[in-house]
């Protein structure tokens, strides 16, 4: 469960990126995270990934208190999420296989259980025949799903995506979004972080807006009784 | 979730990629740390061989003891076992009055009748000619012998001669330990930087690790394992680089125009080897540590 309780950021040049934020996210939810650029969804971002801390106010993400968290513990609270980057971050150096591999390595598993776990997450985001490619040999499409089969390889509760469906075409957008729902549907939280708003409508879930640092608008997915 | 400790077989397989990928920057951590232990490694073959004449220098290192005339044969054989148990004394010879006095004839032309006129009446001593450890303190020594044996009419030693060699070996060693120190420091140095560099060019690197979950000791294994492998690497080459050198080089040529009696390679290669894998290793590694340990806190 994702808990905020009036949560402000101000960084030490004075910038405020959030003011008093609250919002409560249910273990197995889908959301959206939308506003215009500036209006704090980097800066939450990087809260909900233990990256920064809030100046004020206090954030619980799967038990723990991120303002209190200590700096040794982060790495384990971390492994708890799967985050998928707006730009895939892939190891160029590395084929498909290793780069989701990798997640499993710096956490220490057993080479037996790595590569029964990635076979099964490369079949999951369809890139089995892909697995001895380098990242520059697959299209952006491709790229992204080798970067989600990375984030949820290690079977994290909450899965934050950042802009999955940016510089993609429409069928590449869709099939992308169809794999999160799919991660969703099995329990897990998914928040996407998004411009897209004619998808955002589409899907019809749970849409954060923030805007100038404050969250604006709650709204509630269509049906939901206390829809805002 | 369960937390494991990360495998060293992975982090050496990161270590290789990361030497490999940075090329450039491998090399010239394996050129400059093997630049500088060269250098040491000269040095110290430098003052091996210094002491090693200096040792050889008539008067040096050795003292005289002369025997009291009434002693006997027992008692001067009883001398020479004391002066052999003791520890810092390397080689005891004794010398009889009468040879003492061949010797002193065979010195000077048309003296043979001093044979004659010493035959019953010889003014010498029996002797002893100790040679001393480099390593002992000749005046606790000569009072040691002064105190514990029996016997003893005087004691000679060129204390000039001594105190000036000395003065030579200590400033020797003195000159010798600044350069080891100023070398250590600007081969730790350029490995620093080395590292840092490396670093942070890997910073995106780093940055994606510790979004996955990684643990400091899983970031920075890798590259104390490629610090490891540059000290290893470059200590082999300074190491096989002396060798070739000193032994075809410097020996070869000190044979064919006699100038100086060299210490063989094979008495220092321990050493070499020893000082090598120790300086070049600790070297990467300390070098590679103190890098990340900044970069770790400042991330």
């Amino acid at each position: 469960m994702i808990k905020l309780s009036n949560v402000s950021k101000v960084y030490p040049n004075g910038t405020k990126a959030l003011s008093d934020v609250s919002v409560t996210i249910p273990d197995g939810d889908f959301v959206f995270i939308i506003g215009p650029n500036g209006a704090g969804k980097t800066t939450l971002t990087k809260l909900l990934l233990g990256e920064e801390k809030p100046t004020t106010g206090k954030i619980e993400v799967n038990g723990y208190d991120l303002g209190k968290i200590k700096k040794r513990k982060i790495p384990y609270f971390r492994r708890t999420l799967g985050f998928v980057f707006q730009d895939h971050r892939l190891f160029p150096n590395m084929t498909v296989f290793d780069n989701v591999a990798f997640a499993m390595h710096v956490i220490g598993e057993p080479n037996k259980l790595i590569k029964q776990r990635v076979w099964r997450f490369l079949k999951y985001v369809n890139l089995e025949n892909q697995a001895y490619h380098y990242p520059n040999q697959l299209s952006g499409g491709e790229q992204r799903r080798v970067a989600l089969a990375r984030a949820l390889v290690n079977n994290p509760s909450i899965v934050i995506a950042d802009e999955p469906t940016s510089n993609s075409d429409p069928i590449m957008s869709v099939e992308m979004m169809e794999l999160l729902k799919k991660v969703n549907d099995v329990g897990k939280t998914v928040i996407v972080i998004s411009h897209d708003i004619k998808m955002v409508k589409y899907y019809n879930k749970r849409v954060l807006t923030l805007n100038d640092g404050y969250l604006a608008d709650d709204h509630k997915k269509a049906g939901d009784e206390d829809e805002v | 979730m369960k937390f494991r400790a990360p495998k060293i077989g992975y982090s050496l397989k990161l270590a290789l990629i990361g030497l490999v990928k940075n090329t450039v920057m491998t090399l010239s951590s394996i050129f400059v740390l093997f630049a500088c232990l060269a250098i040491m490694g000269t040095f110290f073959l430098v003052m091996k061989n210094i002491n090693h004449n200096i040792d050889k220098i008539d008067g040096y290192n050795k003292i005289v003891i002369f025997v009291d005339r009434e002693a006997d044969d027992y008692q001067v054989k009883e001398i020479e076992n004391k002066l052999n148990s003791y520890d810092y004394v390397e080689s005891v010879e004794f010398v009889s009055k009468e040879q003492a006095l061949e010797n002193q004839i065979s010195q000077y032309s048309e003296a043979d009748f001093l044979r004659d006129a010493y035959k019953d009446n010889n003014p010498l001593k029996d002797s002893f000619y100790v040679t001393y450890k480099p390593t002992a303190n000749v005046e606790s020594l000569m009072m040691k012998i002064e105190n514990e044996i029996d016997y003893i009419s005087k004691i000679n030693v060129d204390t000039q001669v001594v105190e000036k060699i000395n003065s030579i070996k200590n400033a020797v060693a003195i000159i010798f330990s600044w350069l080891l120190v100023l070398l250590l420091v600007v081969s730790l140095f350029v490995i620093i930087n080395t590292i840092k560099l490396s670093v942070f060019s890997r910073r995106d690197e780093i940055a994606l690790m510790r979004h996955i979950g990684a643990t400091n000791r899983f970031v920075s294994t890798p590259f104390l394992l490629e610090g490891l492998a540059i000290g290893i690497i470059a200590a082999i080459i300074a190491f096989i680089l002396q060798y070739f050198i000193y032994k075809y080089l410097i020996l070869g040529l000190a044979e064919q125009y006699e100038i100086l009696s060299l210490v063989s390679f094979s008495s220092v290669r321990n050493t070499l080897i020893a000082a090598f894998a120790l300086i070049g290793i600790s070297t990467g590694v300390i070098g590679s540590y103190i890098s990340l340990k900044k970069y770790n806190k400042e991330h």
